[in-house]
């Protein structure tokens, strides 16, 4: 796949002009272009009559070819390379790099200011192609530009001439100084950007689903628990490693659609994500790029940031004026790729780029980064007199940063940008392209160069660890190198372990790759021969796998062999059918029971509360199951603990009988025999033992003994709202103490029968204040 | 009759029908001999969800239970061969 440049616009945009709404000497103006001299004459109706003819139309290219000046069609070229919507501020940089337009008078207290203006504003090759209806904008972005004068609006070239004339050039970048070399350099292969996409998506896809917030997101938790099984981030106090990695991930995973939200079991669009990364790596990073320059949620030296921000403590960047300092860097790095392969100094870098994008540069508001690289001019800000050199020296001390993190942090993570620093006494940051990234940001110009076979990167060791290392393979290879082996976990850096187990080549094998597959691929890149031990190893866990089948979704018969057609008996009566429906299997097997497993079980049994049980189906499902958890009677079944006992040697839990018992049972499982099935599967009891009760109806004495500490030894509880428990060993002292205090005691309790007590909310024992009937313990001497 | 046999009649009696039958969306389990299949038997965590033998190395597995038992049998350091729909 030839890539395309990396700012070129993601879907032919349908430019739809609504003619009407032009004035008719516009229409008029546009007409004289399109058609020719004759359109002076023509009315509004035909004027628009003769432009919706002539724009879709078979001749328009060539009829424009003719009309369109040599500066015109260079302006045009600009759109078929990026095209066919171009943004502002690449179209404002592009025409300024190229000459193709002119800096506006400035000096608006000169005399002669408003004749250049209007000169400068007629000679715009811009407008007089929007004037032409050549370009086409939104009437938003038209306004609000010309209140600016300096920037152009995003704009879109007539579908019908994007053929007319050649893409332009590539820029190249013009460097005020490089660096004649550098130390310390550090940069990423692209099967170690690869590898980590996959490992977040690993580790999506072993969660199923996850919290997110506003803009599918993750949320905090979501990100926590990516952060404790991915951790990318090796080294918390590294100024140069992004902030939260995984989550730049998650985002360029979510901006290549390879995220499904929703209501699907799995989030993971694997078909796409497994597509992605079989492609060439640059075609990839291309990819990455692309998701980068419209990731409004993961910011560049921020992290992730929210979908809705304060307007007076902001913590994030707008994502309008983000997407469009992303696109001027990309835009610049384009021009790199382009220029020779030097080390560029990134303070240099960047006052070059303000200088380029002057007219419509990286502007935005936001507090702190990441990283801050200090830049020398910056640090002195406060002594330049006001003037360009002023605003440069501020905006290096705050847009450029942001610049900073994402050339030297993010694009770097990506495997886009090499970095180091300027060899010498004052060391200061520098980066170049990666090879990598010459392709990505150099295309359609600078293609990858085709790799000579396949690669040798690994060495497989006797203890099954296999040692990869990363800047020799490319992303497909590394990541199918991480279907059947398992990486370490929180590994960085170029050379990396994996270890062949037996549940990573199972997971291999269950997702469709075969032994000889995994085989085949150690022995082709691996630098050393495949140990033997290992071989056998690998060989041992297939068969093994293979000796035990779990098929789901079958067709079983169990009846007489001589109804059967292509079928595998399973023995005398039983055989595995080809799949086939319901109404299909009611045609062929008329007269034969039919169950379907994913349907509600038949609701055929019947029981008392003691586990009586009756059925009239003798399907096998219903008997096998009553079997398992009851006795036969001559009735019917019997629950019993014993049957109970019996299915909980078979490994059942109480949970798994009830639900059985509540699958078949024509009405609920009665709640006495569900008390009783849970008693017989775990140890609960009750106690039961005498009790000496008193009960004291009156409050006001009810809360004089509760809180009487002469009482207090004699009494084992009370149950509220006017029981009292007394030890055994004291009854006679308390009923003393009673008649003594003046009560009269009756012989005999008649309690309420039960259902007549109302324990109200004030009476029970969380409402009334504790009162531990119990002795204090004394304190310790 | 083998001791194999007799521990796996124990465990895991043979399905038993009152007539023909037609079990459509069924989970089976095979193994490569009878010894695995009274190993899995005789494991509480496993047998749960078989509900009878239909040969000495094939079982219906519990209507409802296949992704149980498929998670059971990986805990237990098992490594099936999950297939949906395929019999041949």
């Amino acid at each position: 796949m030839k890539l395309g440049p990396v700012l070129q616009s993601k879907v032919t945009v349908k430019v739809n002009i609504e003619l009407e709404g032009y004035p008719s000497n516009e229409l008029k103006q546009a007409a004289r272009f399109w058609v020719g001299k004759e359109a002076g004459s023509y009315n509004k109706e035909k004027c628009i009559a003769a432009l919706t003819q002539v724009m879709n139309g078979d001749d328009a290219t060539r009829r424009l070819q003719t009309a369109l000046s040599e500066k015109e069609r260079q302006v045009v070229a600009i759109f078929t390379r990026y095209g066919p919507t171009v943004p502002g501020g690449v179209l404002t940089a592009e025409m300024y790099a190229r000459g193709l337009v002119q800096s506006p008078p400035k000096d608006k207290a000169s005399e002669s200011f408003y004749r250049s203006y209007r000169e400068w504003k007629r000679t715009d090759l811009i407008r007089g192609l929007s004037e032409k209806l050549v370009l086409v904008g939104s009437s938003y972005d038209s306004y609000y530009s010309s209140s600016y004068t300096y920037r152009y609006p995003q704009l879109s070239l007539q579908p019908a001439l994007l053929k007319a004339v050649q893409p332009a050039a590539p820029l190249s970048w013009s460097a005020s100084r490089v660096c004649p070399e550098a130390v310390g350099s550090e940069h990423r292969s692209s099967a170690e950007v690869a590898l980590d996409l996959w490992r977040v998506a690993a580790a999506l896809r072993r969660m199923g689903t996850w919290a997110t917030v506003k803009g599918d997101s993750p949320s905090k938790a979501t990100r926590a628990r990516m952060r404790k099984e991915v951790g990318l981030r090796d080294d918390e106090k590294h100024p140069l490693s992004p902030p939260d990695p995984e989550s730049l991930f998650y985002e360029l995973l979510h901006r290549m659609g390879l995220l499904n939200f929703g209501d699907k079991p799995s989030w993971i669009h694997e078909q796409a994500l497994q597509r992605h990364l079989q492609q060439p790596p640059a075609t990839q990073a291309w990819q990455w790029v692309r998701a980068w320059l419209h990731m409004p949620l993961w910011q560049d030296g921020i992290g992730v940031v929210p979908d809705r921000d304060s307007d007076y403590a902001f913590v994030r960047i707008e994502p309008a004026k983000l997407a469009h300092a992303r696109e001027l860097l990309a835009w610049a790095l384009s021009g790199v790729a382009h220029a020779s392969n030097c080390w560029l100094d990134l303070e240099t870098f960047l006052r070059d780029l303000w200088c380029a994008t002057q007219k419509d540069t990286i502007d935005f508001y936001c507090g702190s980064f990441a990283w801050n690289p200090e830049f020398e001019m910056a640090r002195k800000r406060e002594q330049y007199p006001a003037g360009e050199d002023r605003m440069l020296a501020f905006w290096l001390a705050s847009e450029a940063v942001w610049a900073a993190n994402a050339i030297m942090v993010t694009l770097v993570t990506l495997g886009l940008v090499e970095r180091g620093k300027t060899a010498g006494g004052k060391s200061r940051p520098c980066f170049r392209l990666t090879e990598l990234g010459r392709v990505v940001f150099g295309a359609p110009e600078i293609e990858a160069a085709q790799k000579q076979g396949e690669a040798r990167f690994l060495t497989v060791q006797p203890n099954l660890d296999i040692v990869a290392y990363l800047e020799s393979a490319d992303a497909r290879q590394i990541c199918t190198l991480n279907r059947f082996a398992a990486g370490a976990p929180r590994a960085t850096g170029p050379v990396q372990t994996f270890a062949l187990r037996r549940e990573s080549l199972y997971a291999a094998l269950e997702s469709g790759m075969t032994l000889d597959e995994v085989h085949g691929f150690l022995t082709e890149h691996g630098k050393t021969e495949l140990p033997a031990n290992v071989n056998r190893m690998l060989s041992e866990w297939a068969v093994r796998r293979e000796s035990l089948v779990l098929r789901t979704k079958v067709v079983l018969a169990l009846g007489p062999a001589e109804t059967q057609t292509r079928s595998r008996a399973l023995n005398g009566n039983v055989f595995l059918l080809p799949s086939m429906t319901v109404k299909i299997a009611a045609r062929k097997f008329a007269g034969w029971t039919i169950l379907d497993h994913e349907d509600k079980p038949e609701r055929t049994w019947t029981t008392d509360e003691l586990g009586s049980l009756t059925t009239d189906s003798d399907q096998s499902i219903s008997q096998m199951r009553l079997a398992g958890i009851a006795d036969r009677t001559a009735t019917g079944w019997q629950i019993t603990q014993k049957s109970v006992a019996r299915a909980r040697v078979r490994g059942m839990t109480a949970d798994h009988i009830l639900g059985w018992l509540g699958g078949h049972l024509t009405a609920e499982v009665p709640a006495l025999l569900e008390v009783a099935v849970r008693n017989w599967t775990s140890r609960q009891g009750v106690k039961l033992s005498k009790a000496q009760l008193l009960r004291i109806v009156q409050p006001q004495a009810k809360e004089a003994l509760l809180h009487s500490a002469t009482f207090r030894p004699f009494l084992a509880g009370h149950i509220p709202p006017e029981w009292f428990l007394i030890r055994d060993d004291h009854l006679s002292e308390v009923r003393e103490l009673l008649e003594r205090l003046g009560f009269t005691i009756g012989d005999s309790l008649d309690p309420p029968p039960l259902g007549a007590v109302q324990n109200t909310a004030k009476d029970s024992l969380a409402a009334i204040p504790r009162t531990n009937l119990m002795p204090k313990r004394l304190p310790r001497p | 009759m083998t001791a194999t046999n007799e521990i796996l009649d124990s465990l895991l009696p043979l399905l038993q029908t009152g007539g023909p039958e037609l079990h459509l969306n069924a989970a089976v389990l095979e193994v490569a001999e009878p010894a695995l299949l009274a190993e899995l038997a005789a494991d509480r965590r496993i047998r749960r969800y078989l509900l009878a033998r239909l040969s000495d190395t094939v079982v219906l597995v519990d209507p409802g239970h296949a992704r149980d038992l498929e998670r059971a049998l990986l805990d237990a350091g098992h490594t099936p061969k999950v297939l949906a729909g395929d019999w041949e």
